[in-house]
């Protein structure tokens, strides 16, 4: 893979900027990654984060309300943000020529947002947000897994024991005296990273960057994130069973894992690919293809940075099979690793790892966010360059020792979801 | 604090054009359609084929999609897991899906090792395994997907809406991927029966599509897909009628759903209707971008949702128009009339030219975003050789759209927006929503168990 040429600055007011030429489109990508996630919420406030997020696009001291999403659209460009445990991300990709435009409206909801924002549109929001729960989670079969992992692999207090969307309570609770101050403490320019990646002029975008946002003051009393030390293992199996509107069973096991950033990480990422990825993995083929005992398998790193991460896999019962036959067999596969993986495995893991990593930075927006990522995470944007390579020479023995230090019984959460009672 | 309070105008766009690509034809038969995208690193690569779910023999419905999924499930000589292992060691990913219209072999791969994976590409299709263990598997997978589907909303409501649209012999009826009922009778002899007989070189064209500068596909494809048995029995055209009832409401019973899922609309034009542009248009104004009617009312104003669409699903011979959204289970009822109302302000009254402007000029403007990879460029060459598009497809209805006018929308919309002839398929808990749904007057109600 070539390497993309960045470059890596700070203003005044401490914005970091990362700037990378990319003229083979008449496309720009603007990336914003502010260091702010749900990590970060206070208690009784959990799912603020992401609801401020959706207030951003409501209107700011020049930008009318609707103004922001018309805006983008009407110069042909396609915009969106998300919240995570760690950060909140805003980007919008546009035909080169709207580059002014686009650093205009980020800078003035940077900047001056607290003036757009009204009662109205708080309540308005916060509706649609319990409606975005609803639709991911309250009414979609196996929709509330991902949270019930959360309980189960961080303990009480723990700034990842929440998961990013909420409870209901607690979005009704939210008022616009919390919308200030959490704007006040966190939406400075010395805690974001703006990424500009395309079809762009490096001086001609410093300049409107300087123009846009060098106004805009920092804030020297930025908290730091909560302390998320925790034990490296779970110390007892946790197990749920949850009844839901399903008609198969399906088995969720959770492991706390090492922060991402770390080596362990990687190296258990790539086990987890061994282990899940693909009909060549160790679950397809053990539970799926040879003793069809699973209709899907399923898995997915959770890339936490502050204090411990999570490795999660998942299988769906055919129709029939026992979910205790299935949890057995997924145990075997999973807590097998640690007895060693093959060089045959090892490539396939890392053929689809550089599939998985060229698709990713193919496009303009998806390059911009890696950037502010690795910039935001690990203070370091060329990782984008060279974290492939690391990921590639993590060699069969790693896998193994990651793998016998993580997914073991005393670290792990098993959900089992069932079909209700009547149903 | 200082904030320019000055909005920007902007310069002028670059030109830009869909990327340029060869269409040629081996001796096969074969058709290949290759585009060298520069900075690419991700080949696309598509096998397009006439197997769509229109194709499938009477009673066999779900045999394109189980045909389609079993041909990366093993070749002649390697069984499904030494195929995956090949397929993934390689960092390629294939995988077989169906529309109405076409059965499409899909696969990526770094570009270094797009001859190799190309060349066993070549063996997937052409000397597909069909081991009767793994078809047998795969029949039982689709069966508990089928199960499954039984408690998913939107699943439920796209095979509730096109039952209610369409009359009951058309292929149109019925979900893609068959019901329990046919898919309990298909077998290894259904699927190479249907392979047979649709699956060849002359009516099938490979699309590639990355940074493919050196690597001689032509000449890979013609050992990989060379040499190929002409039976494809050509397609004899579908019954595509509407039921064309009343506007009606039909109830699907998903007991304690705290949201109801909504699918709204009737049938549609075909994608070579001569004012596709001013459809795709409309559809855009009523519920394709962020600032659409649909998503304001129920999103923006309402708070009612996370997100409300329309959209019209063009195909060969057919389509459907539709609108969606799922709503919070209290406001089911006033949700419907206002999505209806919307439907039916703007089937009346079309849209005006200060609201088309917008959507006229992120619609031109997405082009360049949209087909920025691979597979999106890939999805677009395919999308040509399904219905028939002249090359510069892309470019001209660019153009076409640059140029629509207000008037051509107005047109459209009270020639394809039929609020009076609709299925209201709502998706949820029946005892809570059936009282307000009959108090608002938008039709019969008619209720039905999920499942049913």
């Amino acid at each position: 893979m070539p390497a993309f040429e960045l470059t890596d600055e700070r203003l005044d007011n401490g914005l970091r900027l990362i700037l990378s030429e990319d003229h083979a489109a008449p496309v720009v990508a603007v990336n914003l990654w502010y260091n702010v996630g749900s990590r970060h919420e206070p208690e009784g406030r959990t799912g603020f984060a992401h609801l401020f997020e959706h207030l951003m696009f409501e209107g700011s001291r020049h930008v009318k309300r609707g103004e922001h999403f018309a805006a983008v659209e009407a110069a042909g460009g396609t915009l969106n943000a998300s919240t995570w445990c760690d950060r909140t991300n805003y980007y919008e990709s546009a035909p080169s020529n709207h580059l002014e435009l686009l650093l205009w409206l980020e800078a003035d909801r940077m900047g001056g947002l607290l003036d757009g924002i009204s009662q109205e549109t708080l309540d308005n929001q916060r509706d649609v947000v319990k409606n975005e729960r609803r639709q991911r989670m309250d009414n979609a079969p196996y929709g509330t897994w991902g949270e019930r992992m959360h309980w189960a692999v961080f303990p009480k207090g723990h700034p990842y024991h929440h998961p990013t969307i909420g409870s209901m309570g607690d979005l009704d609770a939210a008022s616009l005296d919390d919308v200030s101050a959490f704007f006040r403490r966190y939406y400075a320019p010395n805690n974001a990273v703006l990424t500009i990646v395309g079809d762009l002029d490096p001086d001609e975008a410093r300049g409107w960057v300087e123009r846009y946002f060098g106004g805009i003051p920092r804030n020297d009393d930025i908290p730091p994130p909560p302390d998320g030390t925790l034990p490296a293992a779970i110390g007892a199996e946790v197990r749920e069973t949850v009844p839901d509107n399903v008609q198969l069973e399906k088995l969720f096991i959770g492991y706390r894992a090492p922060a991402y950033g770390t080596s362990e990480f990687d190296a258990l990422t790539m086990a987890l690919l061994v282990a899940g990825q693909g009909r060549g993995s160790r679950m397809h083929r053990t539970l799926v293809i040879e003793r069809q005992l699973a209709k899907d398998v399923d898995f997915s790193p959770w890339p936490f940075v502050g204090g411990a991460a999570v490795a999660t896999a998942s299988a769906t019962a055919r129709q029939g099979v026992p979910a205790a036959d299935l949890e057995a067999a997924m145990h075997d596969v999973l807590g097998g690793l640690a007895d060693g993986v093959t060089e045959e495995e090892m490539a396939r893991a890392r053929g689809l790892m550089e599939r998985y990593e060229l698709g990713q930075l193919q496009a303009v927006a998806d390059r911009a966010d890696a950037f502010s990522e690795c910039a935001t995470l690990f203070d370091d944007p060329n990782l984008v360059n060279t974290r492939l390579d690391a990921l590639l020479a993590i060699d069969a023995d790693a896998v193994a020792q990651a793998a016998a230090r993580v997914l073991t019984a005393d670290n792990r959460a098993v959900l089992t979801f069932v079909p209700q009672e009547g149903r | 604090m200082t904030l320019v309070d000055q909005r920007p105008d902007s310069a002028p766009p670059r030109p830009w054009r869909f990327p340029s690509f060869e269409r040629t034809r081996l001796d096969s038969g074969l058709q290949l359609l290759v585009c060298h995208q520069p900075g690419r690193p991700l080949a696309a690569a598509r096998l397009v084929l006439d197997g769509g779910a229109i194709t499938e023999p009477a009673g066999r419905a779900g045999v394109a999609l189980l045909a389609a999924r079993a041909l990366p499930e093993g070749t002649e000589s390697l069984d499904a897991f030494e195929l995956a292992e090949a397929m993934e060691g390689m960092g390629a990913e294939i995988r077989g899906e169906v529309s109405y219209d076409s059965m499409q072999v899909r696969m990526d791969v770094p570009v270094t090792r797009l001859g190799p994976a190309l060349a066993l590409f070549g063996d997937v299709v052409r000397r597909p395994g069909f081991r009767p263990g793994e078809v047998e598997r795969l029949r039982k997978e689709r069966l508990d997907q089928l199960a499954q589907e039984q408690a998913v909303p939107g699943a439920l409501a796209a095979r509730a809406f096109e039952g209610a649209v369409f009359v009951a012999d058309s292929p149109y009826a019925r979900s893609i991927g068959g019901q329990v009922e046919t898919v309990e009778g298909l077998d290894t002899a259904a699927i190479e029966s249907f392979y047979r007989s649709r699956i060849d070189a002359s009516a099938a064209t490979l699309v590639v599509v990355g940074d493919v500068a050196g690597v001689d596909i032509a000449g890979i494809a013609a050992d990989a897909f060379g040499q190929w048995p002409v039976d494809n029995v050509g397609q004899s055209t579908p019954v595509v009628d509407a039921r064309d009832e009343p506007t009606r409401v039909v109830l699907v019973d998903r007991a304690g759903s705290v949201q109801s899922t909504l699918t709204i609309g009737h049938a549609g034009p075909p994608r070579r209707t001569p004012d596709y542009v001013p459809i795709d248009m409309l559809a855009m104004c009523l519920g394709g971008v962020f600032g659409s009617r649909l998503n304001l009312k129920l999103r923006e104003e309402k708070g009612y949702t996370y997100g409300a669409f329309a959209g019209f699903d063009f195909r060969r011979h057919g389509g459907t128009f539709s609108a969606q959204t799922a709503v919070q289970t209290e406001v089911t009822a006033d949700a419907v009339a206002d999505a209806v109302a919307e439907i039916a302000r703007t089937a009346e009254s079309g849209i005006p030219e200060e609201e088309l402007a917008s959507t006229r000029e992120y619609s031109v403007g997405v082009f360049p975003i949209a087909y920025e990879r691979p597979d999106a460029v890939a999805h677009g060459l395919a999308d040509l050789v399904v219905h028939g598009l002249a090359d510069d497809w892309h470019d001209s209805v660019r153009s076409e759209m640059a140029a629509v006018s207000s008037e051509q929308v107005t047109k459209a919309a009270a020639d394809h927006l039929h609020p009076d002839r609709m299925a209201i398929v709502v998706v949820g808990d029946a005892a809570a929503v059936r009282p307000g749904l009959e108090a608002a007057g938008l039709g019969s109600v008619e209720v039905r168990e999920a499942g049913v």
